[in-house]
């Protein structure tokens, strides 16, 4: 039956940019959407790389000796702006170099000016401040956020992040396109999903009902994907325009907070209050159930204008969404300059950040929340590759023999792209467990040889030529490499699995536990979903998988759970 | 089914133009839009909303440039939105002064 709107310019039009955009898009977006599922659990990565305790900021420690120590290392300290995060294990103190704005010259320069005047980075131990680790200025790479950066495709100089940014905002325009197209059958699209019918319905059915599905969560993601991506452009313009290049007024004005908040140098000065003092005072003042945790900040230190905040952060489930509140002190004599109290925000832009923030990362709940938005994003990587799906199928037919083999080699190049990346990943958490850790830039070799096996997943992708197989490989591969993390992992630090959860490394228990199950779930799809199979039993096993999504997500962990089906088919034909 | 050719656009500086309309014009007009509401009224406020509206505005011209017939109309209201804006944040610089 042919509706009447297909006739229309309208639906044409936007039928057609949706799928442009849509092929262009594919595969950065799957990119996003896989890297970033992953990347929400960017701590606990980060604690199972090194296999380490969650850290919990609760505890007020002695700041006075710390920064004593830091002072007899040699630093200059006068105009120092320091952040101090510190835990039951190791405190971390870090303070971006002296500037030209913020320097003035002490006479203690006993290390070279160089060196005493640029950053600090240190983590000391909370009871006995003997010095852990001294960085450098360049962070150490972790695996958590090689994935995170990944995710915005930071590998990419420059204009990465920018990249990722027009990508969300396509993706945006797709979700508007889309809308359009589907307009009068969304409720219907809901609820269909025809496995009994052909293929290419089954592939439409999938992408428009996850798309309807999905939409709340997308729409969102492609929003707030966008403004992270595109920062640049909503502060620049104002800067410009509205506040004479005055940055530091402005930032007052948009986030009033002491996170960002520099104060002007008045001189040096000996005397003034005592940060432990003010510190205790404050955190006291607060009721236990408010705060997960807090940082210390301290701006102009050993001026007569230096300044001390503790910003706080909630606990993840406290009534309030706004999680963040702080009071900040001048140190000289003590006195409460200002505040932000718990439930409010500084200003409303404030208040918006913080929104977006808190959605984007989900870090408003606990791992429930977490684990909905992995799968929805899980779910979000299969309408991606069922659309690229739609798309080849429909270039298959005669119509399309002009550009057949340009279109092929795209279909090819973007379904090897997107399969190939989750063994990619699976890949990359053996490599950091194998890799020797005395070796110098042994990260960076790791990241090397997790693009070189992508790359040539997809070159492998285009000279196999079978959809089918592309797919069922990269499960047959991320599955084995799936089961042998918490291997590696346990040969490595000679903790295994089962000793985890009773020496208390949650972390690395639930990634190595998570890994074990996506690595079975990958090879039960990969042994399980045969070509040769009766149309009619694929048919049951979509359909199993299908409704699984929303009963169980943990069965639906790959998003390609749908995809051999309908390959088949493809095969069947030729 | 892919979409029926005769309505799409032809010309490879047709397609070339209206995207560059969707992308430079649609920021353009946006961020212009945003900055004369954010002279007039509370800077903070409408600098707070731009946060997202920004993004959410350019989408729906991107989709409005892909709607209409000719790219040149899309460019002439988006040089129309920015020179209405520039003309807004002048007049409220020059007030406040």
């Amino acid at each position: 039956m042919k509706n009447s709107i297909e006739k229309t310019r309208d639906y044409n039009i936007f039928f057609h940019t949706h799928t442009v955009t849509g092929i262009v898009i594919s595969v950065g977006l799957y990119v996003i959407f896989l890297c970033g599922a992953f990347a929400l659990f960017i701590r606990n990565i980060d604690n199972w790389e090194v296999n380490g305790v969650i850290r919990d900021h609760s505890s007020v420690i002695d700041y006075e000796k710390g920064l004593d120590i830091i002072e007899a290392m040699g630093y200059n300290m006068h105009g120092r702006n320091f952040f101090i995060s510190n835990s039951e294990g190791p405190t971390f103190f870090y303070a971006p170099p002296l500037t030209d704005a913020t320097l003035v010259k002490s006479i203690l320069g006993i290390l070279p000016d160089s060196v005493a005047d640029g950053v600090i980075s240190l983590e000391f131990d909370s009871k006995t401040f003997e010095k852990i680790e001294e960085h450098d200025e360049k962070e150490h790479a972790h695996l958590g956020e090689f994935i995170y950066g990944l995710h915005y495709f930071k590998p990419i100089p420059v204009i990465g992040q920018y990249l990722s940014g027009l990508v969300s905002l396509f993706f945006f325009f797709a979700i508007l396109t889309g809308l359009i197209i589907h307009w009068k059958k969304i409720v219907r699209n809901f609820f269909t999903f025809r496995i009994k019918s052909s293929l290419k319905n089954l592939w439409t059915d999938a992408h428009a009902a996850l798309g309807v599905i999905g939409l709340p969560f997308q729409l969102m993601y492609a929003i707030t994907g966008a403004i992270f991506g595109m920062t640049i452009l909503i502060f620049f313009p104002y800067g410009f325009f509205l506040y004479d290049m005055d940055q530091q007024t402005m930032m007052e004005d948009m986030y009033p907070s002491i996170q960002l908040k520099n104060f002007k140098s008045h001189g040096y000065s000996g005397e003034r209050g005592n940060i432990n003092s003010l510190i205790s005072l404050s955190v006291n003042s607060v009721p236990e159930e408010n705060r997960k945790g807090f940082q210390v900040y301290v701006k102009q230190y050993k001026d007569y204008n230096a300044h001390v905040g503790i910003f706080y952060i909630t606990p993840p489930l406290s009534k309030n969404f706004m999680s963040s509140f702080e009071s900040v002190y001048r140190l000289k004599d003590e006195q409460l300059v200002s505040e932000i109290k718990y439930g409010n925000t500084g200003s409303y832009s404030m208040g918006v950040i913080e929104f977006i923030h808190k959605l984007h990362f989900a870090n408003y709940g606990n791992y429930l929340v977490k684990l909905v938005y992995f799968f929805t994003s899980l779910l979000t990587c299969f309408m991606i590759i069922s659309g690229l799906m739609i798309w080849i199928k429909a270039r298959e037919k005669k119509a399309f023999e002009k550009d057949k083999k340009i279109n092929e080699r795209i279909g090819r190049f973007s379904i090897g792209a997107c399969v190939g990346l989750f063994p990619s990943l699976a890949l990359l958490f053996v490599l950091v467990k194998v890799m020797p850790a005395e070796m110098a830039n042994g990260f960076l070799v790791v990241t090397y040889i997790f693009a070189a096996f992508w790359g040539a997943y997809i070159i492998y992708s285009m000279w196999i030529k079978d959809y089918w197989k592309m797919t069922r490989h990269s499960f047959w591969i991320a599955g084995a490499l799936g089961i042998l993390i918490p291997v590696f992992n346990g040969l490595q630090s000679d903790l295994w699995l089962w000793e985890l959860l009773k020496k208390g490394l949650i972390d690395s228990f639930f990634i190595d536990f998570s890994w074990l199950i996506m690595g079975i779930i990958s090879m039960l799809i990969a042994y399980y979903v045969k070509p040769k199979a009766h149309p009619g039993k694929l048919v049951k096993t979509n359909s199993s998988a299908t409704k699984n999504v929303s009963a169980h997500p943990e069965k639906s962990m790959n998003p390609e759970v749908l995809k051999p089906g309908p390959v088949v088919a493809i095969n069947n034909k030729k | 089914m892919p979409a029926n050719k005769k309505y799409l656009t032809r010309s490879k500086w047709a397609k070339a133009g209206k995207f560059l309309a969707a992308i430079l014009g649609g920021f353009l007009s946006s961020t212009a839009f945003h900055l004369a509401l954010a002279s007039v009224f509370d800077t903070v406020i409408v600098w707070g909303t731009a946060i997202y509206t920004t993004f959410i505005l350019w989408g729906f011209f991107i989709l409005w440039v892909y709607w209409i017939r000719v790219a040149w109309k899309a460019w002439l209201v988006s040089f129309a939105v920015v020179a209405v804006s520039a003309v807004v944040i002048y007049v409220s610089k020059i007030q406040g002064l």
